[in-house]
């Protein structure tokens, strides 16, 4: 059963992200990762296929998915975090499927999570600039780019995005203006 | 200056400027950056991009995105120089939804006003836009700014624009406050602006957004346009210069009429716009919204012009404070604001103001005539309301003068005559009115049992028309009052809530009262003053005493029983702190309060906690035996220790404040006071509770947890299911249950080493709650807050949800009986429960998703999408690999489908994606419908969006389609379309219809529930309690209990019937569960067969229907145990 195979390595990994082991996060990174990336296809192919899955839901899913009802469980807000990092990483993946898949490659799951960047683009926002912006936005202030990435990947509110950050909102929301003029500046530079 | 550093003083300085108007802000920059040209044009660059963000606030989802309303294309930072055949002269302004221009026609040669919106989705749109567009250009008032033109560019984008007659002129407020107008030239402003929007509805066009920014009033003088009715001798309107309406009909082409989608993307419009929003635009369209809209936004702009206040202040408030302000708040009287307006202008005004559109004038004209007869001195027409509706408004607003008796009495008295008045009336005017008063009866006690007013639900309840109560009424009702007993207190409880024997309560006020009130009573039985405000309270319930804090740095410890003072001392004086050097560490020294006090049961002794010390006294309050600092790396900022508790006899814990970072869990040894351990929690932790035998510590937490530590063996729990913060939590006696309250006043009671539903209870959500407890060696919880205390028995609670899945539940099906409960969680499997304990006698592991399940009549099978399974030992009794059900084959989730039986033969109906099918069913083929042979269909309805589930009335013709696009309901005989429900934003999961077939009920992606009634479809009354999408409601085969599946892997039980009829069953079921676990456990150990147990407790005629299903349910856990541990053996 693989089920029960992964469980006691999460558990293990979040017990080791209490105990302030740093590589923990990024170990604990591609299992959240992985089931987010199910649970997104799965809600596409089989489910409700236009069923919008809202950041908080995925990670909300995912949580309870690796936790499990019987899996002692100690890391929500790495778990979000990494949640947040994730998604990122997801749609990211997908932007690049997408253009890959332009030069002639493809599967069903890309075609089915082909609208996943959808939104993203209805903004016009080109998620790998953004992704790369947010790269340089993390060397100047990594702060700021973590707040980003929890707020638009992680769909956290501003209370909460601030509060794992351990900063006032007040200071959150100066962030998030800089940040958001910073990123829309730097993607500007990229079109024009 | 290294890179961080200058992006840090970068930002800075925009943050700065940012706040300064635009023409102050190069002057700042001169002053604040001189030296540095290259940041001030980095400062700059990040201005420029203010205007126009990327739309980073709404999170990046992933899923179909066509229906959301926010398809934006980023315009680029420049504006380009042409449009179409416009010349773009400058931006006049830029918003969620577009950006205006000032441009230039070639020919003829004009100043224009060039709107352009951000692009279409879909083509839907486009062909609405179209549509609407043609409406406009056809549309002339002197009144209403014309819309000369209007397109899609050509430009690859295919962005809507409309090029419009640009109006010079001042916005109707400061057109009225540059030329002084007094009451009556306001007055007469509005008779213009009147005439415009009753000319568009005349049209049928509603302007959905009218706000004092939409009105621009030119100076050009009107006097001879005022109508021949209107002239005076007054000469008032000698100044009034011409109001234009903006942007008519562009709300409609913008799709607002889902208002609150759009409010809850477009955030940058709606400041400007809420005040002026309708009730029923707020309440998300469930109303529709008519001219009476647009009544309601001129009685706000009349309102806002005359008072010079907007009617309902919302502008501070958040988004969901702002709607519920405007959907409950009575605008304070314009008289008194601004006496002239007394007497008729404010009868006027409140009549456009009414929440009821029905209550509101019928038109804009009887609006405008009311205006005009009194500017000639003639009655208006608008009369007061009535004596009811005023009775119910004063006591709405005088809340607290008006006590509950006094409105209730109000309410029936005014009832009667009511009453009374109908029986004389039409009997259809009768029946309409009927039915309208019931909707406004259920809505209304809905309301009051939200803001906790009993008696006026109650009342209202009563009042409701009898004819016409169905599922809701039972169910608000039955849940009018969760609490048992309530009662004022005068001032805020501080700290704990102590108990004394088995129904008082001790509680310190912050007043300097001690109080003792009885629970079961509601009476205060015993009080003490201690003459000075108080900041803590702890009481130990066995050693009898209690200890008080004071503001000053007093502490008195008390005896629990009498109240009297057995130590009083002055802590400022017993506990000396030494100063120190910084000053803000100093200050915090200094502060003398005590903000946290706890009994050590071990020692005789109480440890108290001030600003920035911790320290343990003798009970005498004589003896200091340890004192320690709490070093926080400093800061007068810095919270306060609090949240004490005593554990294992020899250790304390408490919530250690850190600056800066999230509070600590931190244990300590009591006789030294030194700290020796901290245990971590994931998340910021908000109160702490240890249990009385000090093994256990809760910790309520920011993300919603309750996390209970186990220090004994070491274990920990994560109690997952508040939707909000947790503020408070505590223990009962025995350790066994776990009481949590949150944010938002929901308090849920769970077990800790038992597999029971927890219980959900609502305290109002006008009360700010404090605190929660259980009381002793009883099911009672008391709550207190900051001017109440209630107290809840278990037996009442408001919703019992079922936790066993770790996946989200698809899909809820009842027994025939309606004793057993069956569920599917995609990936998790099937869970078969007890419907009366909630106890879930086992779950069957499905590794897909169970996008159906259900019992078969006969209640032996379960039947799944592949397969079906053994109802009594979970057993696979075999595969099916219909071709229609494999998930390839078709691309909607449910694939309902239904057979209909009738006179004319039976019908099979099946949901294909967009439309459902009718197939004519050869009768032969008897009750299994899956096994007809079925050729073309007979007919097809076309839904038009994708079908998630559908519903048969039990009429038989009726048939209710749940889609993405909300409720459509159909003909079946007729193929006819009928009426379409809006709900749940759209997406509509599952339906569900009563065997009387007189409710609907519908949940969907918002999480909540809404009942329906299903001749009128009139929406009436919404249930809300999961935190994720509702995929599957089901009513119980007596119609009483609604059992829902949700996103958030619980299956919630909505009731109407009491409690205590349950409870009764319950306690039935599991002792007969206890009798039969051992015979059961028996009987599989000699037959070794689970299907040889099933056959046994079938045949066993001693057995009673409670015994027999609490031995089924016993075999049920047992065998698939035996099953998974076969499994594991036989090693696959």
């Amino acid at each position: 059963m693989p089920e029960s195979e992964s469980e006691p390595d999460v558990t293990q990994i979040l017990h080791e992200i209490v105990d302030g082991h740093q590589s923990a996060s990024e170990r604990l990174l591609p299992l959240v990762y992985d089931e987010m990336r199910a649970i997104a296809v799965r809600a596409m192919r089989e489910e409700r296929a236009d069923h919008t899955l809202q950041p908080t839901a995925l990670v909300h899913e995912a949580y309870l998915r690796l936790v499990g009802s019987n899996v002692e469980w100690q890391g929500r807000q790495h778990f979000l975090a990494t949640g947040a990092r994730a998604m990122r990483r997801l749609l990211i993946n997908h932007a690049r499927d997408r253009r890959a898949q332009k030069r002639g490659l493809g599967d069903w799951v890309r075609v089915t999570l082909d609208e996943a960047i959808a939104d993203v683009e209805d903004r016009s926002i080109d998620v790998l600039a953004l992704d790369e912006a947010m790269e340089r936005l993390a060397a100047l202030d990594a702060r700021q780019a973590t707040l980003v990435e929890l707020r638009f990947f992680g769909g956290l509110t501003m209370n909460d995005a601030a509060e794992m950050l351990g900063i006032t909102i007040d200071k959150a929301r100066g962030d998030w203006a800089i940040a958001k003029a910073w990123l829309t500046r730097e993607l500007r530079k990229g079109t024009s | 200056m290294s890179a961080k550093s200058r992006h840090e003083r970068i930002g800075d300085l925009f943050l700065a400027a940012k706040e300064l108007p635009a023409g102050e802000r190069a002057a700042f920059l001169d002053r604040r950056c001189g030296d540095d040209p290259g940041v001030r044009a980095e400062v700059e660059s990040l201005l420029e991009c203010i205007d126009d963000f990327i739309d980073l606030d709404r999170p990046a989802a992933l899923g179909a995105i066509s229906e959301s309303p926010v398809p934006a294309r980023s315009e680029g930072a420049r504006f380009p120089e042409r449009i179409g055949r416009y010349r773009i002269l400058r931006k006049l302004g830029s918003g969620a939804m577009g950006i205006v221009f000032e441009a230039r026609q070639a020919d003829p040669d004009r100043a224009v006003a060039l709107k352009v919106l951000r692009a279409f989705a879909g083509e839907d749109s486009t062909r609405r836009f179209r549509r609407e567009a043609r409406v406009l250009g056809r549309f002339r008032h002197p009144g209403i700014a014309h819309v000369y033109e209007s397109g899609l560019l050509e430009d690859g984008s295919g962005s809507p624009y409309f090029a419009m007659e640009l109006v010079d002129g001042l916005r109707l407020d400061d057109y009225a406050r540059e030329h002084e107008l007094d009451l009556r030239q306001r007055l007469r402003l509005m008779l213009p602006i009147c005439d415009a929007v009753l000319h568009a509805h005349q049209h049928g066009i509603i302007h959905r957004d009218l706000k004092p920014g939409n009105i621009l009033v030119s100076e050009a003088a009107t006097s001879n346009r005022v109508r021949e009715s209107d002239s005076t001798e007054r000469n008032d309107d000698r100044v009034i210069g011409q109001p234009k309406i903006l942007d008519f009909g562009i709300a409609r082409i913008r799709g607002a009429d889902d208002s609150l989608q759009t409010l809850a993307t477009q955030t940058g419009d709606i400041v400007g716009t809420i005040p002026y929003m309708s009730p029923e635009q707020t309440s998300g369209s469930r109303q529709t919204v008519d001219e009476r809209t647009d009544v309601y936004a001129l009685g706000v702009i009349l309102y806002e012009l005359l008072a010079g206040r907007l009617p309902i202040d919302v502008r501070q408030q958040s988004l969901a404070e702002a709607i519920r302000r405007i959907e409950r708040d009575e605008p304070k009287a314009l008289g008194t604001v601004r006496p002239d307006c007394r007497g008729d202008v404010e009868t006027i005004v409140g009549r456009a103001l009414e929440k009821e559109p029905s209550q509101r004038y019928t038109s804009v004209h009887d609006l405008a005539e009311d205006i005009r007869r009194y500017l000639n001195d003639r009655p208006v027409l608008a009369r007061r309301p009535s004596l009811r509706y005023r009775a119910l408004k004063f006591a709405r607003r005088n809340r607290a003068l008006v006590g509950g008796v006094a409105a209730t009495f109000l309410v029936l008295m005014l009832g009667f005559v009511t009453t009374l008045k109908y029986a004389f009336d039409a009997q259809e005017q009768s029946r309409i009115a009927r039915w309208s008063s019931y909707r406004t009866a259920i809505s209304a006690a809905a309301a009051e049992i939200r803001s906790g007013d009993i008696a006026r639900a109650r009342a209202l309840l009563d009042e409701a028309p009898e004819e016409h109560r169905g599922w809701e009424w039972h169910y608000l009702v039955r849940n009018l009052e969760t609490w048992s007993m309530r009662a004022e207190l005068m001032a805020p409880p501080v700290g704990d809530i102590g108990v004394r024997g088995a129904n008082k309560i001790v509680l310190a006020l912050a007043n300097g009262r001690v109080e003792v009130w009885n629970t079961e009573t509601g009476e205060l039985v015993d009080e003490a003053d201690f003459g000075e405000p108080l900041t803590a309270f702890a009481a130990h319930t066995t050693a009898g005493i209690g200890v008080v804090g004071a503001a000053s740095g007093n502490v008195s410890v008390i005896d629990l029983f009498t109240l009297e003072p057995l130590a009083t001392r002055s802590m400022t004086e017993l506990l000396e702190v030494e100063t120190e050097e910084d000053e803000a560490v100093s200050a915090a020294l200094s502060t003398t309060a005590v903000t946290d006090l706890a009994v050590d049961p071990g020692r005789d002794a109480i440890w108290i906690a001030r600003a920035r010390s911790l320290a343990s006294v003798d009970h005498r309050l004589e003896r200091v035996l340890w004192q320690i600092p709490i070093q926080t790396n400093a800061g007068a900022d810095v919270p306060f220790l609090s949240d004490l508790g005593a554990v294992t006899g020899d250790r304390f814990v408490a919530l250690y404040p850190m600056r800066r970072r999230h509070p600590l869990v931190r244990l300590g040894d009591a006789a030294t006071g030194e700290w020796d351990r901290r245990e971590p929690v994931p998340e910021r932790a908000r109160c702490l509770a240890s249990s009385s035998s000090g093994t256990r510590i809760a910790v309520g937490a920011q993300y919603r947890n309750v996390h209970v530590i186990d220090l004994a063996t070491a274990t920990r729990k994560v109690l997952y299911g508040h939707a909000n913060a947790v503020r408070h939590v505590a223990f009962s006696d025995h350790e066994r249950r776990v009481v949590s309250l949150d944010t938002e006043n929901e308090i849920r009671v769970w077990w800790l080493d038992v597999d029971a539903p927890e219980r959900v209870f609502q305290l109002p959500e006008t009360v700010d709650a404090q605190a929660v407890r259980f009381l002793p060696e009883t099911s009672r919880i008391v709550a207190t807050t900051s001017s109440e205390w209630f107290v809840f028995d278990e037996a009442r609670s408001s919703g019992r949800v079922l936790r066993g899945h770790d996946r989200y539940v698809q899909v809820v099906d009842w027994s025939q009986d309606g004793a057993t409960l069956v569920t599917g969680a995609n990936q998790d499997g099937i869970g078969l429960w007890d419907a009366a304990s909630g106890r879930l006698a086992g779950k069957i592991r499905v590794r897909y998703g169970l996008v159906m399940l259900e019992l078969s009549e006969d209640g032996t099978r379960l039947v799944g999408p592949r397969a079906s399974w053994d109802a009594s030992t979970g057993e696979k009794l075999g595969e099916s690999r219909n071709e229609e059900d494999d998930e390839t084959t078709d691309d909607t989730g449910r694939r309902p489908s239904l057979v209909i039986r009738g006179s004319q033969g039976a019908l099979r109906l099946r949901a294909r994606s967009a439309h459902v099918e009718i197939f004519l069913l050869d009768t032969d083929a008897g009750s299994d419908a899956g096994s007809a042979v079925e050729s073309e269909p007979v007919a097809t309805l076309r839904v038009g969006s994708r079908v998630q589930d559908i519903v048969m009335h039990p009429d038989g013709r009726r048939l209710v389609v749940a889609t993405n696009d909300g409720v459509s309901i159909w003909d079946v005989h007729e193929r006819a379309h009928l009426a379409d429900l809006e709900a749940h934003g759209g997406r509509v999961y599952c339906v569900e219809i009563d065997a009387a077939g007189t409710r609907i009920f519908t949940g969907g992606n918002d999480g909540s529930i809404w009942i329906w009634d299903a001749t009128s479809f009139d929406p009436l009354l919404e249930l809300k309690g999961h935190t994720s999408y509702v995929t599957d409601v089901e009513l119980s085969p007596d119609g009483a209990t609604l059992a829902s599946a949700s996103g958030d892997a619980t299956v919630r039980f909505w009731e109407t019937t009491p409690e205590s009829t349950r409870i009764a069953a319950s306690r039935e079921y599991e002792a007969a569960r206890r009798r039969m676990e051992p015979l059961v456990r028996g009987w599989l150990g000699d037959l070794d067969d689970p299907a040889r147990v099933a056959q046994k407790i079938r045949a066993d005629s001693t057995l009673d229907r409670v015994s027999r299903r609490a031995a089924e349910h016993v075999l049920f856990g047992e065998s698939i145990s035996r099953g998974t541990s076969r499994g594991v053996k036989a090693g696959h």
